[in-house]
C-alpha cells in the first residue's frame, strides 16, 4: 500500500508514506502544527479587552491584533498613522484595589522611557486611557527566546553571543538604576535580524510588589512567568532586591540556553550536559550562586569575564576533529611529503653525473656530457620540484594554520597543516646543526640516523603545545593529533635521514677524492664508495676488494671510510696515478701505492 | 490568512449546512470543498482495490452526483464534519453503484437508499460501513489528513512566494517536522544568508503560518471553532496509528 521503501522521518523515525505532501512526515508536521497554534491563548479568568473595546480609548492608534498575553498585561500590534509606524501597545493588568498604582505607574514609566539601548525595547509613550494603563513600545518583529529555543537549541557560541547582548542591556539599565526584575526567556526577544531585545524592563515593579508576589507564588502556569528564573532573595523579599537578582535570572536563562534545562536542585554543570568549555561553567555557576554576595556583582563583571574567555576560548578536543577541515591542509601535507623524497633524486642524479664526468679526454668528456644530459635535467627538475613543493606546502600549511586559528580551532586538519609547516624548517635547522658538528663526529650511519630521527621528533613534539595554543587555544594535544603526527614524523624522519646520509665518494683518476654530495658534508662517512680507477686493487679499511675497474661501485658496510685507509694498486699506476694523494697522518705502508708487478 | 474564530460563521461547510445546499452560494461552497478534497476520495477508491481508471471514473461520477443534487438532506440535522459527510456519501454511492451493477446482472430485488442517509462520525457509523469494504474508514481519514496538510503547505508556500521568499520556504520546510538533530540550522542559515538567531525567528514564523493555515483549512470543514483542535488531534491520531 503506502509502505514502500520510503525514507524515514528524521524526527520520529517512522517511514514517510510515499504520498505524503512535500515528502514531509505528516504525523510530525501536523503534530507540530497542533502544538504551535494558540500559544497566545488568553487567560480565560480575565479575558483581554477586545479590539473594539480598546479602539475608542486610543484614537491615535489603529489597533490591529492581539499578539501576546502575559502575566504583566496584554500586547497588541498597532499602527500610528501619523508616524506611519507599527508599535506594540501593552495594556497592563492592574489590581483594582491598589491605590498607589497610578502614582507608581507614572513615576516608573517616566524612568523606563529614558532607557535607551539597542538591546532594550524602547518605550515611546505611556499613560492612562479610560480604564486602561498602557505603554506604547517599539514593535519587535520576531520571537521570544522561549519560542526560539523551541525552534532548535542554540549552540554554545550562539548562547554566549546572546548572553553578551543581555549583559550589555542589563549593564546599561543597571547603571541608570533600573532593575528588570523579571528576566526570563519570554521577555527576551529576537527580531527578524536575530538581534536581541529585552522587553518589559521594570514592568514588574510598576505592577507592584503585591502583584509580583502574587504571580510569583500563586500563578505558576507558564503563561504568567515562573519563579524558576528568580533569585532566591527575590522570592523571599521582592521589595529588597538589587541588580544581583537580575544577574541570577540571567544565569538561569544562560543555563537554559546551554543545556535546554532549568538549573533545579543539585543541577549539573553545563559542560556535563553539552559541549561547553569548563570555564563557561564557572561563569554560569557564579551567576547562579544562592547567596548574592557570592555572585557576580554587576552585569559588567559577567561581560568582562566572558570577553576574557572569548579572546582565548579553549575548545573541547572532541570538537576539533569534527569540524570541516581547513582549506589546503591535505594538499599542503601532500606537497611537503612529495618534496622530501625528491632530495633522493637530486643526490642520485648529481652524484652519478659527477662520476660520469670525471676527468677524461676532451673527446670522451663531450661524449659523456651528451650521454648524461638527462641527469642534470632530471636533477634540476627534481630540485625545482622539491623546492617548489616544499615552499608551496609550507605556505599552504601556514595558511591552513591561520584558518584553523581564525576558526578558533573549530576546523580540523591541524596535524596535516603542522606537518606541512614545520617539517622543512626543522630539517633545515637540523642540517645546519649537523653540518656544523657532523664532520667531527665519527658516527656510524644507524646511530646518526637514529640521532637525527630523535632530534626531529623531539623538536616536532616540542613545537606542538605552542602551535596548538596558537592555533586553537588548546592546552594539550588531542589523541588524534598525536597519532597522525607520530606516524608522519617518524616516517619522514627516517626517509630524510637516509637521504642525508647516503653520500657517494668518488675516487677519480685525477687524484681528486671527492664526495659527490656537498649539501650535507659528511666527508669521510660513507655508505658507498665508488671506484673510478681502472685495474687497481682496492683495499678499504683493511678489506681488499680485489681488482676494480673504473666505474665500479663497492658497498662499504657501516662505519666510516677514511680516505686515508685505502690501498690501490695498479699495473700502470704511474700512468694513471702519477702522484696519488697520500694522507700524511697514515703509516707509510698504507699510503704506499706500489705497482702490482 | 483567515482567522479561524473570527470568520467562522462564513466557512464553507456552515454555509452548505445552513442552506442545506439549496442556495447558489451553498452550491458553490460545496463545489469548492469537493474540489479541495477530491484526492482523498480518489485515493480511498484506489485503496479499496479499484483500478486507476475505475477510481477516477467513480470519483467523477460521485462528485457529479453529489453536486448535481438539489439539496443536502440531513446535513443539518446532526452535528457533523464535512469529512464524515463526504465519506458517508461516498459509501452510499458505492453501495448503490454495486447494487445497480448487481441488479443489472441479476435484475431487481433492491430497495432504494438515499445518498444522503444520516452520516455522523465516520468512525462510529456502523450502519454505513460497507460489509464488502476491505478498508477501514481510518484510511480515508488518513488520506484526508494528507490532503489537508498539502493544502496548508500550499497556502504557506504561496504566502512565502508572494513575499519574495520561495527559497526560505523550500529551505526551512523540513523544520515543520520538528527540531531533529539531522537538520542543520547552520547550513540553512548559510543558504539563506541569515544569522542563527534570524533563522530561528524564520522557522518559528513558518511554523506559526502553517499552523494557522491548517486551522483555517480545518475550519472550513467543521461546525464550531472548538472542533478545530478536536479534528486536528483526531487526524494526527489516525496518521500515527496507521504509520
Amino acid at each position: 500500500m503506502t509502505q514502500p521503501a520510503s525514507p524515514n522521518c528524521p524526527q520520529c523515525g517512522n517511514p514517510i508514506p510515499d504520498n505524503a505532501p512535500s515528502g514531509l512526515c505528516p504525523a510530525c508536521v501536523l503534530g507540530r502544527a497542533a502544538t504551535t497554534a494558540n500559544q497566545t491563548k488568553p487567560n480565560p479568568k480575565s479575558p483581554p479587552p477586545s479590539l473594539e473595546e480598546l479602539a475608542p480609548h486610543f484614537p491615535d492608534l489603529e489597533i490591529l491584533e492581539m499578539i501576546g498575553f502575559g502575566g504583566m498585561g496584554v500586547v497588541y500590534k498597532a499602527r500610528q498613522p501619523k508616524l506611519e509606524r507599527l508599535v506594540a501597545l501593552k495594556i497592563l493588568h492592574v489590581q483594582d484595589d491598589d491605590p498607589s498604582f497610578e502614582e507608581r505607574f507614572h513615576r516608573e514609566a517616566r524612568v523606563l522611557a529614558r532607557l535607551d539601548h539597542p538591546n532594550i525595547v524602547t518605550i515611546f509613550d505611556f499613560g492612562t486611557a479610560g480604564p486602561y494603563h498602557f505603554l506604547v513600545m517599539e514593535l519587535i518583529d520576531g520571537v521570544n527566546l522561549r519560542q526560539a529555543m523551541q525552534s532548535g537549541r542554540f549552540t554554545p557560541d550562539e548562547a554566549l553571543t546572546l548572553v553578551q547582548e543581555m549583559c550589555a542591556a542589563l549593564k546599561s539599565a543597571h547603571e541608570d538604576g533600573i532593575l528588570h526584575r523579571d528576566i526570563k526567556p519570554e521577555n527576551v526577544l529576537l527580531d527578524s535580524q536575530g538581534r536581541l531585545k529585552i522587553a518589559d524592563f521594570g514592568i514588574a515593579k510598576i505592577i507592584g510588589p503585591d502583584e509580583q508576589a502574587n504571580f510569583t507564588l500563586t500563578r505558576q502556569d507558564s503563561i504568567l512567568g515562573s519563579p524558576q528564573y528568580m533569585a532566591p532573595e527575590q522570592i523571599e523579599s521582592p521589595e529588597n532586591v538589587d541588580q544581583r537578582a537580575d544577574i541570577y535570572s540571567l544565569g538561569v536563562v544562560f543555563y537554559e540556553l546551554l543545556t535546554g534545562e532549568l538549573p533545579l536542585g543539585r543541577f549539573a554543570a553545563p559542560s556535563a550536559k553539552n559541549e561547553v568549555d569548563t570555564r563557561i561553567d564557572d561563569i554560569v555557576l557564579r551567576t547562579l550562586e544562592k547567596e548574592r554576595e557570592a555572585r557576580f556583582q554587576t552585569a559588567a563583571d559577567v561581560s568582562t569575564k566572558m570577553a576574557s574567555l572569548s579572546k582565548a576560548p579553549p575548545l573541547p578536543s572532541a570538537d576539533r576533529s569534527r569540524g570541516a577541515p581547513a582549506r589546503f591542509t591535505t594538499l599542503s601535507a601532500i606537497l611537503t611529503a612529495i618534496s622530501l623524497p625528491l632530495i633522493y633524486i637530486i643526490f642520485f642524479t648529481f652524484s652519478s653525473l659527477s662520476e660520469s664526468l670525471a676527468p677524461k679526454t676532451p673527446n670522451q668528456l663531450s661524449e659523456e656530457i651528451s650521454r648524461n644530459l638527462w641527469k642534470p635535467i632530471l636533477g634540476i627538475g627534481a630540485a625545482i620540484l622539491s623546492v617548489t613543493t616544499a615552499i608551496i606546502g609550507f605556505v599552504l600549511g601556514l595558511s591552513s594554520l591561520r584558518e584553523i586559528r581564525q576558526s578558533e580551532g573549530q576546523k580540523s586538519g591541524l596535524s596535516r597543516a603542522t606537518f606541512a609547516t614545520v617539517t622543512w624548517p626543522i630539517l633545515i635547522f637540523l642540517a645546519i646543526v649537523a653540518s656544523s658538528v657532523g664532520a667531527s663526529i665519527p658516527t656510524s650511519f644507524p646511530i646518526l640516523a637514529l640521532l637525527l630521527a630523535v632530534s626531529f621528533g623531539l623538536i616536532y613534539w616540542a613545537l606542538i603545545p605552542p602551535l596548538l595554543h596558537w592555533a586553537c587555544h588548546q592546552k594539550s594535544p588531542g589523541p588524534r593529533f598525536s597519532r597522525v603526527t607520530s606516524i608522519l614524523a617518524s616516517y619522514f624522519t627516517v626517509l630524510v635521514t637516509i637521504s642525508m646520509i647516503q653520500t657517494t665518494v668518488t675516487i677519480t683518476a685525477s687524484n681528486t677524492l671527492s664526495s659527490s654530495s656537498h649539501i650535507f658534508p659528511f666527508y669521510g662517512e660513507h655508505s658507498r664508495v665508488q671506484i673510478k680507477i681502472k685495474d687497481f686493487n682496492l683495499t678499504v679499511n683493511g678489506r681488499n676488494y680485489g681488482q676494480v675497474e673504473d666505474g665500479d661501485q663497492i658497498s662499504v658496510k657501516k662505519g666510516k671510510v677514511f680516505l686515508n685507509s685505502y690501498q690501490i694498486t695498479s699495473p700502470d699506476h704511474e700512468k694513471w696515478l702519477p702522484d696519488f694523494p697520500v694522507p700524511s697522518s697514515k703509516p707509510d705502508e698504507e699510503r704506499a701505492i706500489p705497482p702490482q708487478e | 490568512m483567515i482567522s479561524a474564530s473570527k470568520n467562522f460563521h462564513t466557512t464553507r461547510w456552515t454555509i452548505v449546512r445552513k442552506a442545506q445546499g439549496e442556495t447558489p452560494e451553498a452550491k458553490s461552497a460545496l463545489s469548492e470543498l469537493c474540489q479541495a478534497y477530491y484526492t482523498p476520495i480518489f485515493r480511498f477508491l484506489l485503496l479499496e482495490g479499484k483500478s486507476r481508471d475505475e477510481a477516477e471514473e467513480l470519483s467523477q461520477s460521485f462528485f457529479a452526483r453529489l453536486l448535481g443534487k438539489n439539496s443536502i438532506h440531513h446535513a443539518d440535522q446532526k452535528k457533523g464534519r464535512f469529512r464524515s459527510y463526504l465519506l458517508g456519501a461516498l459509501k452510499h454511492f458505492l453501495a448503490e453503484d454495486r447494487r445497480n451493477k448487481g441488479r443489472l446482472k441479476r435484475g431487481g430485488n433492491i430497495k432504494h437508499q438515499s445518498l444522503d442517509e444520516p452520516a455522523t462520525e465516520t468512525t462510529s457509523s456502523p450502519q454505513l460501513t460497507d460489509p464488502t469494504s476491505s478498508i477501514p474508514d481510518s484510511y480515508f481519514d488518513r488520506e484526508w489528513a494528507f490532503a489537508l496538510m498539502d493544502r496548508g503547505l500550499r497556502t504557506v508556500e504561496a504566502t512565502f512566494t508572494k513575499n519574495g521568499k520561495p527559497i526560505h520556504f523550500k529551505t526551512l520546510k523540513p523544520w515543520l517536522m520538528g527540531d531533529s538533530t539531522t537538520l542543520c540550522q547552520a547550513s540553512a542559515a548559510a543558504t539563506l544568508n541569515l544569522s542563527p538567531g534570524a533563522i530561528k525567528v524564520s522557522i518559528h514564523r513558518l511554523r506559526k503560518d502553517f499552523a494557522d493555515a491548517i486551522r483555517a483549512e480545518i475550519a472550513q470543514t467543521v461546525d464550531t471553532p472548538e472542533e478545530i483542535s478536536q479534528e486536528l488531534n483526531y487526524l494526527i491520531e489516525v496518521i500515527s496509528k496507521l504509520a
